[in-house]
């Protein structure tokens, strides 16, 4: 929102933080950068069966400008990793990142000189999602933790936006 | 001053909407018109090839799975087969008749993505939910026979993993009621659409002649009249008992692709109607002891099987000196498999045939001369998967 | 070597290539309906125009190029597979040939005859590193651009990280293999 920078730290907000959250988490546009297999099960998670815009989630962007929250969904290669980061720098404050499956998480089956080992290397990560791939509910799971997460956040800003391991 | 026209150099980049997947598209347009298409490939390259030199023969079998991410029994099965005549190995009848039921469901399976897909980026919104709606029956088979819904690595080598469930019957009789219905529905929606027509007939035509020589298979060669299909050519896995038909087309253009895969899917159904019907009973693995594990009972009682079992499982088993290409056909075109082999546990080199990447190679020919909405509707036609163009 | 049974048409097609190449045809070799026919690296490209446009050999359909590293033979260290299959007479024949170890181990392309080899034999560079002269276009396909190293030779480590684990987060094992 921009104010936020300029509240001093004396400052407590608890119901604008709460409204703020409440309205951040309800509709939450997701960016699903779909890789690999993956990307089909979250596919499948929009689709009818496992209903995703119940959850205010069903406009999935294809421009990183105009969305919020991004699904890494499959295994990130080196030729790619430039490209993550790139799209990730270009996604607006507040956002979030949901790493799906074993293979963006930590490399996941692939232990070679192609695929990076975990997209945590490269982006910040909140939400880590195991699977080969993991099943829509499993998906589903993981947005509601996010939510949760969200709900807890303080609008005076997060400082925690580093990556986790440094890269080797 | 002459002025000369440049041109514009465009970058369909790497993370799109309609590309499915990674791929990037350098366009040379000339205002709307495109002079050329280059494709550039990589963006999702694993090195599973150079992976599965290092594990024992049935721990890179998963590995293949993650190929071709929408049919992945199909995969499996040119890995099992390619291994299986390396060894010598013949596997029973029940065996090659659950084999060819799951390949043929994973054929639909496939199609089935692609309908949707293709149909969401011409403009069909719709057809994504109905295609993935059917496709949750079929997943739900792989789910009640290997326990996963999409990686489910059901087939070994000499056989299958474990036996057919009980509800297998159930579930494949409903399928079988179900599709015919929902298949006239789609082709009821498509079909004889005339914006649908308009978008595809004479859109990336292609000659029989231009597609053999730059060695397209599938149903891209199909499109264009020439009759080629390993299925027939050189029948795997008793397909050769199997009464079906090829459909070719006649003019080369999406269109045709769009009936001739749709054409593909009911003769699956019919495959998976006799392969249903005439299952045999017995067993779901070879008798092979240094190769295939020995039943579970004969592990816990006898000395020699518990022997083998612990041999196969930590040792691998050792396969014969010698080289092997096996061809079969997947949902995108002639997957192969070579495997070379040095007598030892580890495969020397295993080579796999990618029939999208070399599919891929026809964009610059369709394309050439038309719109920039003629690119997407290329590429959803020739049906790629990232996951095999770049494995 | 292994020697089944020809079938005529197969052994048609080693007569006629015998009888254009002579000593360039080093041998063949048959594996439970696999075909194969070992040749001489420096006429390949006239090979390929004579399985594609002869009437008695009519190949029309080139599969696929493979690469495999021998790395324990330096003399003929780089093996190229060659998959042939004619649609019309639905007959497949692997034409082998072989490269020795060298600073640029090279061969002639046959992108001029077969179009869809273009990608193959690219393929076949960036993994192996070797060149194929008169291709329009030798660049990496699959690695990244700048990559250094061609990943398919046996000498090209796996770059295997070993799992580091709480005990060693802190002085991590380096990477193996």
């Amino acid at each position: 929102m921009g104010l936020e920078e300029k509240i001093p730290d004396s400052i407590i907000l608890t119901t604008v933080d709460y409204v703020v959250n409440w309205s951040r988490k309800s509709s939450m546009w997701p960016f699903g950068f779909g890789l690999a297999c993956c990307a089909i099960e979250m596919m499948s998670t929009f689709a009818s069966h496992f209903d995703l815009s119940r959850f205010g989630m069903e406009v999935m962007r294809p421009s990183p400008r105009q969305a919020d929250l991004m699904i890494v969904a499959g295994r990130v290669s080196i030729k790619m990793a430039p490209v993550v980061k790139r799209l990730y720098d270009q996604m607006p404050n507040p956002k979030w990142v949901i790493s799906m499956g074993a293979c963006a998480s930590c490399g996941g089956i692939f232990n070679n000189y192609a695929i990076l080992q975990g997209v945590d290397r490269i982006i910040p990560v909140d939400i880590y999602v195991p699977g080969c791939p993991p099943r829509p509910e499993q998906l589903i799971d993981g947005i509601v933790k996010l939510h949760k997460k969200v709900m807890t956040e303080s609008i005076k800003g997060r400082t925690d936006r580093q990556p986790q391991r440094a890269a080797t | 001053m002459t002025t000369a026209a440049k041109t514009m150099t465009l970058n369909m980049g790497p993370q799109h909407p309609a590309t499915h997947g990674v791929l990037r598209v350098v366009l040379e347009l000339d205002g709307e018109t495109v002079l050329s298409a280059t494709p550039y490939v990589g963006y999702l390259h694993t090195g599973i090839e150079k992976n599965a030199e290092d594990k024992l023969y049935y721990k890179a079998l998963p590995m293949t799975d993650r190929m071709d991410y929408l049919a992945p029994m199909s995969n499996n099965l040119g890995y099992v087969l390619t291994v299986e005549k390396l060894l010598g190995i013949e596997v029973p009848e029940k065996v090659k008749f659950a084999r060819v039921l799951l390949t043929e469901l994973t054929r639909l399976n496939s199609h089935l993505v692609w309908l949707g897909t293709h149909a969401l980026d011409i403009g069909a919104m719709s057809m994504l939910l109905y295609t993935f709606r059917e496709r949750e029956m079929i997943l739900g088979v792989y789910e009640a026979v290997s326990g996963q819904r999409m990686m489910s690595t059901y087939f070994r080598v000499g056989g299958l993993a474990w036996d057919l469930p009980l509800d297998f019957d159930e579930r494949v009789k409903e399928i079988l009621k179900v599709f015919p219905v929902k298949m006239h529905e789609y082709e009821d929606l498509l079909s004889n659409n005339r914006i649908w027509i308009k978008r595809l007939t004479d859109v990336g035509n292609l000659t029989a002649q231009e597609a053999t020589d730059l060695s397209l298979t599938g149903p891209l060669l199909r499109s264009t009249g020439v009759k080629y299909d390993v299925r027939k050519a050189r029948p795997y896995s008793g397909y050769e008992k199997f009464d079906f038909d090829i459909p070719v087309g006649k003019n080369g253009d999406c269109y045709d692709r769009y009936l001739v895969r749709m054409e593909e899917m009911r003769q699956s159904l019919r495959i998976v109607k006799q392969a249903l019907d005439g299952m045999p009973e017995g067993p779901y693995k070879a008798h092979a002891p240094g190769v295939v594990l020995p039943p579970k009972k004969d592990v816990l009682s006898q000395m020699e099987a518990l022997i083998f079992h612990f041999k196969i499982i930590t040792e691998g088993f050792k396969v014969p000196a010698g080289s092997y290409y096996h061809p079969i056909e997947s949902p995108k075109g002639e997957l192969g498999y070579y495997i070379v082999s040095d007598g030892s546990t580890k495969p020397y080199r295993m080579r796999v045939r990618p029939p999208s990447l070399i599919n891929l190679k026809a964009l610059n020919t369709m394309v050439t001369g038309r719109l920039i909405a003629d690119v997407i509707t290329c590429i959803g036609s020739i049906d790629i998967v990232l996951g095999e163009v770049d494995r | 070597m292994v020697h089944a049974e020809l079938t005529t048409e197969e052994s048609g097609i080693l007569q006629a290539l015998t009888d254009q190449f002579g000593d360039a045809i080093t041998g063949h070799e048959k594996f439970a309906d696999q075909f194969s026919i070992f040749v001489e690296r420096a006429i390949i490209f006239e090979l390929a125009r004579f399985m594609k446009e002869e009437e008695t050999t009519g190949f029309d359909l080139l599969s696929d190029i493979c690469g495999v590293d021998w790395i324990k033979q330096p003399e003929r260290r780089f093996e190229i597979v060659y998959n042939f299959y004619s649609i019309k007479k639905n007959l497949r024949v692997l034409i082998r040939t072989t490269i020795p170890d060298s600073d640029k181990p090279s061969i002639r392309s046959i992108e001029p005859v077969y179009s869809g080899a273009d990608w193959m034999e690219r393929e076949v560079y960036d993994m192996l590193g070797v060149e194929f002269e008169g291709h329009p276009d030798l660049r990496r396909i699959l690695t990244p651009d700048g990559f250094e190293g061609w990943p398919h030779r046996k000498d090209f480590p796996l770059t295997y990280e070993a799992p580091r684990f709480s005990y060693n987060k802190d002085n991590p094992p380096e990477i193996i293999k």
